[in-house]
């Protein structure tokens, strides 16, 4: 039963973390950049939910969709506002990743100084939950899945079946190709940052509601993230799902025989490993099926 | 020679005058007291309003009862960011630039380096919550409140006399905290006791429940959850709840009266039985009326160690930092707002938490 219940735990983890990590990963493949600031805007769509729902006393289901466009637009400005200008000017990865750093740091203070460092709780009290013998699963963990089980093949069928999906993998695979046939590729960032965005939006509801909102609960989230993608193969997206749900199985499934202090020594030795004996990832290879 | 004795005379008068004026410029000189703790961070908010507002508190009130000795404290707030690093560079700057003569802090990992620092300045450490027993063995700290072994020593015997023969630890990574458990498992073991699960997590957690499945299977009797700060405790209690983990007792400490678990809601706190230092009401009324929010353990530990310190200045007749630091380790017994604390020799007070449970909004004085 415990190792049940780890399973369950586990997989409600991963279902967040791979939410972050496709958001995350449509980001980078697209457009190259390691948005991490990408923290920030997980962090935004909880604040957006707490003015929606608590100061401004919009019900949760008119709230929800309010905040996904929020963070989506979030994630756009981030993108126009910082990253285009130094593209524009030619920067190298290493300004774009530190300028993403200082907008993560800088909305982390600014969330601070409006919202206070105090957790701000959505609602109150225990969530409600279901039991099942010794099993216990939440209302978040039944939400979880079922995001996972609705999300995941929505972006599938956009990716596969849409102009706009099949423009964002043509840009994904090979850029200066994109170029050559036309592809307007600042409008497409602005629909690669919109979609990933939108990823961390929901994936922050589902956290907002249950643990509240806090300036730096984005920072955790955006570092598992980045692990997961590597984990799962860098350049393909349902390999970052996969990284997202191995990371969550394995931070919970150690608890079995592990104190929660060895959490992190997990996470970061499986990064490790990965990087030294397998650096394309669990999928990597499928990627360079797909394009031979 | 008339116009020589005429210089000579005025040039004593100028002398006597200007002597006069240092004299009285040095009399109207502040105290110079400074804070060095983590203004921002996870735990930003709450060393704002309970570690920080107590001392200014305190400082705005003997000024404006006249200061002490005729000359007005002068309080200089720095951020020690959230390292021993950035701990040290906050202290350096209020010894170097405001002229301390004493120190407010807080925090294990924050205060044993600030320690060598202080001690080769001669700047007196109150770092009034800090349970960490290292901090008693420098010359130059005090503290305000009970170290982290006599808590758990309490919890045991509670636990105890109501019966529970096995008990579950949750607790966050922190040494002091490490201390806690080891003196609760010692004390509990001996009492007949059985520790059938210790389960930990780490300050920037959120998510506890895997922890919770395991110490759920081990179906204890009580569970004791420690922790540094509310947000954590509120986390805590509502994983519990929801865990389906339903012990007889929840034992935990003092952060359960922090604010961010009364915002939580939903009677997460209900019946937990914790450890605290009883805070006085007059206190708690002045503190409510000046800062508008409710005073807690903490906060009565930060505003006594203010107090303390400028009886003990009164008490030397000076605040030469050395005179001071004697006349607080010397000070025999100290009535403050949260405990009767007892100097003899160092800055360890004789002190011991006492037991209370949460009823509704209010916390009551709990006797086994």
């Amino acid at each position: 039963m415990l190792l049940l219940q780890l399973f369950i735990d586990g997989l409600a983890a991963g279902a967040l973390y791979a939410l972050t990590a496709v958001g995350f990963a449509i980001i980078y493949n697209g457009s190259r950049i390691l948005h991490l600031a990408h923290g920030a805007v997980f962090a935004f769509g909880g604040y957006c939910l707490y003015v929606l729902v608590k100061l401004l006393g919009v019900p949760a289901f008119a709230a929800v969709p309010i905040a996904l466009g929020a963070t989506a637009a979030f994630g756009v400005l981030i993108d126009v506002l910082v990253y285009r200008p130094l593209r524009a000017r030619n920067s190298s990865p290493a300004a774009i990743l530190i300028a993403s750093i200082g907008v993560l740091t800088l909305c982390q203070a600014l969330y601070a100084l409006f919202f206070s460092t105090d957790t701000l709780y959505l609602r109150q009290g225990p969530l409600p939950t279901f039991e099942f013998g010794d099993i216990t699963i939440t209302i978040v963990h039944v939400l979880a899945a079922l995001v996972a089980l609705v999300v995941f093949p929505a972006l599938q069928l956009f990716l596969t079946r849409t102009r706009y999906g099949r423009a964002i993998r043509a840009l994904a695979d090979n850029p200066r190709l994109a170029v050559v046939r036309g592809v307007d590729i600042e409008k497409l960032y602005v629909l690669i940052f919109a979609v990933g965005s939108l990823l961390a939006g929901i994936a922050v509801t589902l956290v907002a509601f249950d643990l509240g909102v806090r300036p730096e609960m984005g920072f955790p989230v955006m570092f598992v993230s980045l692990v997961a993608v590597i984990v799962g193969g860098v350049g393909y997206l349902p390999g970052a799902a996969a990284g997202g749900f191995l990371l969550g199985l394995l931070q919970n499934l150690s608890l079995w025989q592990l104190s929660g202090r060895w959490q992190d020594v997990i996470v970061f030795g499986a990064l490790l490993v990965f990087l030294i004996f397998r650096p394309q990832g669990l999928f990597g290879h499928m990627l360079a099926t797909r394009r031979v | 020679m008339k116009t020589l004795k005429t210089n000579g005379v005025r040039a004593v008068v100028a002398a006597g005058a200007l002597a006069l004026a240092c004299g009285l410029a040095l009399a109207q000189e502040p105290i110079n007291i400074g804070v060095a703790l983590p203004l921002g961070g996870q735990n930003g908010e709450y060393v704002k309003r309970y570690f920080v507002a107590p001392t200014e508190l305190a400082t705005k009130e003997i000024n404006a009862a006249g200061g002490i000795l005729g000359r007005q404290v002068k309080l200089t707030v720095e951020d020690a960011r959230l390292d021993g690093a950035g701990a040290v560079s906050a202290l350096t700057k209020l010894i170097n630039v405001d002229k301390i003569m004493a120190v407010f802090t807080a925090f294990t990992p924050l205060t044993l380096p600030q320690l060598p620092v202080a001690e080769e300045k001669k700047v007196i450490v109150l770092a009034a919550s800090m349970e960490h027993p290292d901090l008693t063995k420098s010359k130059w700290a005090v503290r305000m409140t009970p170290t982290a072994d006599k808590a758990g020593g309490v919890i045991a015997g509670a636990a105890d006399k109501l019966g529970f023969k096995t008990a579950a630890i949750l607790t966050e990574e922190n040494e002091a905290i490490r201390i806690s458990v080891r003196s609760f498992t010692a004390a509990f073991e001996k009492l007949g006791g059985k520790i059938v699960a210790d389960e930990t997590f780490k300050t920037q957690d959120t998510e506890m429940r895997g922890q919770l499945t395991k110490i759920r299977a081990a179906r204890p009797d009580a569970v004791y959850v420690i922790v540094s700060a509310g947000r954590l405790m509120a986390l805590a209690l509502k994983q519990i709840n929801e865990s389906g983990l339903k012990p007889k007792q929840i034992f935990a400490n003092h952060l359960i009266e922090d604010r961010e678990v009364k915002s939580l809601g939903g009677g997460v706190s209900e019946g937990v039985i914790y450890t605290t230092l009883d805070i006085d009401p007059a206190y708690a009324a002045r503190f409510k009326a000046a800062l508008g929010y409710d005073a807690d353990a903490n906060s009565g530990k930060h505003y006594d160690s203010t107090m303390l310190l400028f009886e003990a200045i009164k008490r030397a007749g000076t605040d030469d930092s050395t005179k001071v630091r004697d006349e607080i380790y010397k000070f025999g017994e100290y009535k403050g707002t949260v405990a009767n604390f007892k100097f003899e020799g160092s800055g360890e007070p004789t002190v011991f938490p006492i037991l209370k449970i949460v009823k509704g909004d209010t916390f009551v004085k709990y006797t086994p």
